[in-house]
């Protein structure tokens, strides 16, 4: 995957002082981690905090996400049906339409906001098996080691060597088309790149002498991996959450724009896809193409800037000094 | 001999990867079906026999492991059968599209990365100036924009409503020769190649900006600068050597995915390579093509992989072991 | 350094530009745009407009189609003459045709070429052929064509090309793979124009080829240019790159109507969209056809075989809100499967005999059919099955209006209480589920010969799992088919062809929607002379007939200069461009060096 934006090396987690040192008499062990675990944010929250570009992408997000949940108050479920749509085909932006209409007179700016829901959701969605995926291999990698770290580290290897979109290209033709089949197919082919970069630091997470310590005491694998590991790399899959997002909303066009989405879904990918088709820009018919490209646009730099505000905070070293 | 095995390991890795892709792309084309049945009915028309002739031939009611032995076989060969669809050689399809892939996509990577690797280092070295908070949100916006719709609205710009450049193909059909060819030929390159390069530019602007940032907060470059050492010296002499590496890696890396090519911008400048070949098939159901590309891209990747690995070790001593 | 090297590479380059141009006197180039490309010059291959074209001009057949309403006329022959049962046809041959490397063209030819595809088993063109037909030639210029039943079949005609024995003699009994991976460029025919040149995925060529039987064309060359998008293929119509666009979506066509340089013609269509119907009995036609055991059991609804079902789905569709939305308003609301553009086939429904759209009446059908109760979703319920009316739909993406017509198809069901659970699929996907039955009706299109023959076979029951879409089985369509095939009397036959269309339309295997324009657009400002074939309602090019290109002439005021003037702009731009980029990394040389002397300061 060219498109996924990776320092060579990832950043460690706890020299950012996410883990602050156990308070002195601990009582209750849950109350304890919590509050560790609030300090931690807190700490990172004071370093994302002074990023104004990390700022600048929350924001920009908060906003995309309130749109998408707030959607069904703005946009008439029915407004956006075929067989009775509110305008006539192909007005030009007035006040009843901010941008216009499509070729079957649905209102381009409700389809907007409502593509806002499917991309985010294919975005998320994606991501999220991209993360389960990705951090099961590369934790089960990691940790066993020995003949599953070489099996499953040569399975990750050749998921990260086929190119993505032929992959894609290939899968979409034979699942079908549907909004399920399109968050699978960008799922299967990105979650080898977060595999790779999980086991890497489960490797140094595992040689930590408090792992090491609690193996000695008798823990159970399973007792290992979530209290001890999952906690630890967390941060690193977090970090790499965010830029999966992103490239899963635009994997999502680009699968789209190769006429493989679901013709039948409104994401912001279909609505270029049917505008091209029907020609759109020739035909003068700007409102239609441009602005879900410019949402797309902005909703991947809202999250490639929280991405990037999150790699300065994660990696010490190129934070400002 | 460290450097000896290390390069051994990385290729019998490779090797092993290959093997695996070869495994997974048997697999995954018996998976589509019966490639014959699919002909039946589409404008190829076969009767009976002829199905019954062709399944032979393309060894379909063998059992499983003999396909995939025979596989095997025609692939070390180099045999990759005829398409479905023109009756051609695949190898005769994939060797007249490959030259404008490289052309294109070769192109597009060098110009990305020699511009984004000056704008890296301009921003890095001058943190915080205007220069490098203008050229990283540029960067960030580029990176985070859908290719396919920036070629959409460059071809509707420049070579529709301003004319400039052709709107599609790969050289015009007069018989140029020479210098007028070559001409005729970067005239058509221009539009494809400029989205590629922007597409690309971001990406490369942002890792060679971050990998010096790391590279400064070094010791070894405080020491110089402590030292007295010239800013410029520091700069060219340690700086930005190191800080290449990553950046490099990364354009080597992406090397491999030419042949996967740029589906979406050779579709939408009419541009005449692989990624033409492979949309085109996968529309006819060429599966011998299909196949063919999926295995050499995916072969590429491995070998520049490869490339790559071998040469960071050389470049970087503390990778070997 | 850079920037001087660029500088000098791109003025160079002009200067060869601008000599070149200079050379010899141009040939008249006609410059044809189009999103189809040619897939393989070799006739066996054929598959899409643009091979269809590349045949039509680079060979001839024994038949051809008239200028006014496509019926045959004779084209290498004089005329065939049957005897009085119709079994043998005898066929004299023109003595004044030659191929393009100057052999003469004998009956000897013709009877190879369908020998050949007989006896080689190349099913594309053997349906043409029936009854197993043998051809002699008692002399150079004669042909006799034996059918073992009487027949038609020399004069429905075929659309086979016909080719030159002396250069594919050598393939006879080779294997079928072998005879359709030939290819050969300069492809040696005997049509009025020759292929000379092909670049996959970009463009081919056809030079004129001087004495023709049919003529001297004005034009010494046609180029396809091949376009990835239609957006694309616009803009080098608008830009002058090409001189007529073939293939154009509503949309685009209608920005180009403001243009008074480009004519749109609007092609009557020659193929019809529809709503299929799957009647389920894959499963038992499979071992007939594939020899093997079906892969899964078709799972059509059962109240599909319910005639009052069909009705209600029929009265359901608002055909005229299909034409106009899906279709930008360029398709025809359509009737029966044989498209009006064969005006001596097809039979108009008068309007009252028409399926009105008409959503209570389609209620009433269905409510009286004792469709009467529903699920908790409003679903009518199958009373004999006791399954809801929810239907599976297929569309195919890249079949035109497909994935539109069932979405709004959609929202006028659930008004009549049957839901379609529309899934739109790629064509290989769909042939799959085609194949395996499993699916309830799907949304695609029909086209076909000016002869109705094919399009009516679709309907019968022999063709489950051939052309047919869902298996339908209807005696009496059957015997009509039958029937036609062995009635030579045109006008009797045409009855017998008006007569399966209305069985067709009362008993509604298939809804055919709407007819779809085909678009085509040229530039008038560069050639002129344009003629449509058929007269009414076809097309310059891309149609049954040659005569556009043999009429062709560029228009004398300022011919050809919209091209040469875009060439020139380009160039000037690139390098106007070419210097910016050499400004921008000069000024970048410099800025940094100036700034790393600050550093150092």
């Amino acid at each position: 995957m060219t498109g996924m934006i990776e320092t060579p090396r990832q950043a460690d987690a706890t020299t950012v002082g996410l883990e602050a040192p156990a308070p002195p008499a601990p009582r209750d062990p849950r109350k304890i981690k919590w509050a560790r675990r609030r300090r931690a944010f807190a700490g990172f929250w004071r370093v994302f905090r002074q990023s104004r570009m990390g700022m600048v992408g929350l924001v920009m997000l908060g906003v995309f996400i309130l749109v998408a949940l707030m959607a069904p108050l703005f946009v008439g479920q029915a407004d956006l049906g075929v067989s009775d749509p509110p305008g006539a085909p192909f007005q030009p932006p007035s006040l009843e339409f901010p941008l216009g209409t499509d070729d079957f007179g649905r209102s381009v700016l409700d389809l907007v906001i409502w593509g806002s829901r499917i991309s985010l959701l294919v975005g998320f969605a994606a991501t999220v098996m991209t993360m389960v995926v990705g951090a099961a291999v590369g934790i089960s990698s990691a940790y066993y080691g020995g003949r599953t770290d070489s099996v499953l580290n040569a399975f990750t290897n050749w998921f990260l060597v086929i190119p993505w979109i032929p992959l894609a290209i290939v899968l979409a033709s034979i699942l079908g088309q549907s909004l399920f089949n399109t968050i699978l197919v960008i799922g299967l082919t990105s979650w080898a790149g977060t595999a790779r970069l999980v086991r890497a630091d489960t490797l140094s997470v595992k040689q930590r002498p408090y792992v090491e310590r609690a193996r000695a005491l008798g823990a159970s694998n399973w007792h290992l991996v979530t209290r001890h590991i999952l906690p630890n790399v967390m941060p690193v899959i977090f970090a790499n959450t965010v830029l999966t997002v992103a490239l899963s909303i635009l994997a999502e066009t680009t699968l789209a724009l190769l006429g493989l989405g679901d013709p039948l879904s409104i994401s912001w990918g279909i609505i270029i896809f049917d505008a091209f088709d029907a020609g759109a820009l020739s035909a003068g018919l700007w409102w239609w193409l441009i602005p879900p490209g410019v949402c797309i646009c902005l909703v991947t730099l809202a999250f490639t800037m929280c991405g990037y505000a999150i790699d300065e905070v994660l990696n010490p070293r190129i934070r400002e000094r | 001999m460290r450097s000896r095995r290390y390069i051994l390991r990385h290729v019998l890795h490779a090797v092993a990867t290959l093997f695996f892709v070869l495994t997974f792309n048997f697999v995954l084309f018996r998976a589509v079906g019966d490639p014959v049945k699919l002909l039946t009915r589409s404008s190829v028309h076969l009767d009976p026999q002829e199905q019954a002739a062709l399944r032979e031939e393309f060894g379909i009611d063998d059992p499983l492991p003999v396909q995939f032995v025979n596989y095997l076989g025609d692939t070390l060969r180099g045999e990759f059968g005829y398409s479905f669809i023109s009756g051609r050689p695949v190898t005769t399809s994939i060797s007249e599209k490959v030259w404008p892939t490289i052309l294109l996509v070769g192109t597009a990577l060098i110009l990305s990365t020699v511009f984004g690797v000056l704008i890296g280092i301009k921003g890095a070295w001058r943190r915080g100036s205007t220069f490098d908070t203008t050229s990283l949100l540029g960067s960030l916006t580029l990176y985070s924009m859908p290719e396919g719709w920036l070629g959409m609205i460059l071809l509707i710009t420049f070579a529709g409503t301003l004319g400039w450049f052709p709107a599609g193909g790969y050289e015009s059909t007069d018989e140029l020769t020479g210098f007028a060819h070559v001409l005729d030929v970067a005239k058509h390159l221009f539009l494809p190649c400029l989205t590629l390069t922007l597409g690309y530019i971001g990406e490369y602007a942002i890792i060679m900006r971050s990998s010096l940032l790391e590279v400064m907060g070094e010791d070894f470059v405080q020491t110089a600068r402590a030292k007295g050492v010239r800013d410029k010296e520091v700069r060219r002499r340690h700086a930005v050597p190191n800080a290449l590496l990553p950046t490099f890696t990364l354009a080597f890396y992406s090397i491999g995915f030419i042949l996967g090519g740029a589906v979406i911008i050779e579709e939408v400048f009419s541009w005449p390579g692989l990624g033409q070949l492979t949309y085109a098939a996968i529309e006819a159901n060429d599966y011998p093509v299909i196949q063919a590309v999926f295995l050499l891209s995916s072969a590429a990747v491995i070998l520049f992989n490869l490339i790559a690995d071998i040469s960071y070790g050389y470049l970087d001593p503390r990778v070997r072991e | 350094m850079l920037a001087i090297g660029l500088t000098t590479v791109v003025l160079a380059a002009m200067a060869g530009a601008a000599f070149a141009q200079t050379e010899e006197a141009e040939p008249i180039t006609f410059h044809v745009g189009t999103t189809s490309d040619m897939v393989s010059a070799n006739p066996f291959k054929a598959c899409c407009s643009s091979e269809y074209e590349m045949l039509l001009l680079n060979y001839n057949m024994l038949y051809g189609f008239s200028a006014e309403d496509l019926s045959p006329v004779p084209e290498l022959t004089s005329g065939c003459e049957p005897n009085s049962d119709y079994m043998e046809w005898t066929c004299p041959i023109r003595d004044d045709v030659t191929w393009h490397d100057g052999e003469q063209l004998t009956a000897e030819d013709i009877a190879f070429t369908y020998r050949f595809i007989l006896d080689n088993g190349l099913s594309t063109f053997a349906d043409y052929l029936p009854f197993n037909p043998t051809f002699e030639t008692p002399d150079e210029f004669t042909l006799v064509w034996k059918a073992e039943e009487p027949t038609l079949a020399p004069t429905v005609p075929p659309y086979i090309p016909i080719i030159p024995e002396h250069i594919w003699g050598p393939l006879d009994g080779k294997p079928a793979k072998e005879i359709r991976a030939f290819e050969e460029i300069p492809a040696i025919g005997s049509g009025p124009f020759q292929l000379t040149e092909w670049e996959t995925g970009q463009f081919f060529r056809m030079e004129a080829v001087e004495g023709h039987f049919f003529g001297d064309p004005t034009i010494d060359e046609v180029v396809y240019h091949v376009y990835g998008n239609d957006e694309a293929m616009v803009q080098a119509l608008r830009s002058g790159e090409i001189d007529y666009a073939y293939d154009l979506p509503p949309t685009l066509a209608n920005s180009l109507e403001g243009d008074e340089n480009v004519a749109i013609v609007n092609e009557a269509a020659d193929y019809h969209t529809n709503l299929a119907f799957n009647f389920g009995g894959q499963a038992e036609a499979h071992p007939k056809v594939y020899g093997t055991p079906p892969a899964t059991q078709e799972t059509n609804h059962p109240a599909l075989h319910d005639h009052a079902v069909r009705l209600a789905i029929a009265h359901a569709i608002d055909k005229q809100a299909l034409a106009e939305t899906v279709f930008q308003g360029a398709a025809l609301p359509a009737d029966t499967f044989i498209s009006p553009d064969k005006a001596f086939w097809h039979l108009d429904i008068p309007a009252e005999e028409e399926y009105e759209f008409d959503l209570d009446e389609a209620n009433r059908i269905l409510d009286e059919a004792g469709y009467t109760e529903r699920n908790a979703d409003g679903i009518r319920i199958d009373p004999a099955s006791g399954e809801p009316l929810v239907l599976d739909i297929l569309t195919i993406n890249n079949s035109r209006g497909s994935n539109k017509s069932g979405e709004l198809m959609a929202g006028w069901m659930e008004e009549i209480g049957i839901r379609f659970d529309v899934r739109p699929v790629s064509e290989t996907k769909a042939y799959e589920e085609w194949e395996n039955g499993t699916f309830d009706a799907y949304i695609w299109s029909w086209g076909g010969d000016p002869d109705p023959d094919f399009n009516m076979s679709v309907y019968t029951s022999d063709q489950c799992l051939g052309w047919s879409d869902g298996c339908y089985v209807n005696p009496q369509l059957d015997e009509l088919y039958a029937e036609q095939r062995q009635t030579f009397d045109r006008d009797e036959r045409q009855e017998i062809v008006h007569e399966f269309q209305r069985i067709h339309y009362e008993e509604i295997p298939e809804i055919a929607l709407v007819y779809p324009e085909l678009i085509h657009a040229y530039r008038t400002d560069a050639f002129e002379g344009y003629v449509n074939s058929p007269t009414e309602g076809g097309a310059p090019i891309f149609a049954w007939r040659v005569d556009s290109y043999m009429n062709l002439q560029p228009v004398t005021e300022g011919s050809g200069a919209p091209v040469a003037d875009e060439g020139g702009m380009s160039t000037g731009l690139l390098i106007g461009i070419g210097a910016v980029v050499a400004l921008a990394i000069v000024a970048f040389v410099v800025m940094n060096r100036r700034r790393s002397e600050e550093d150092e300061a």
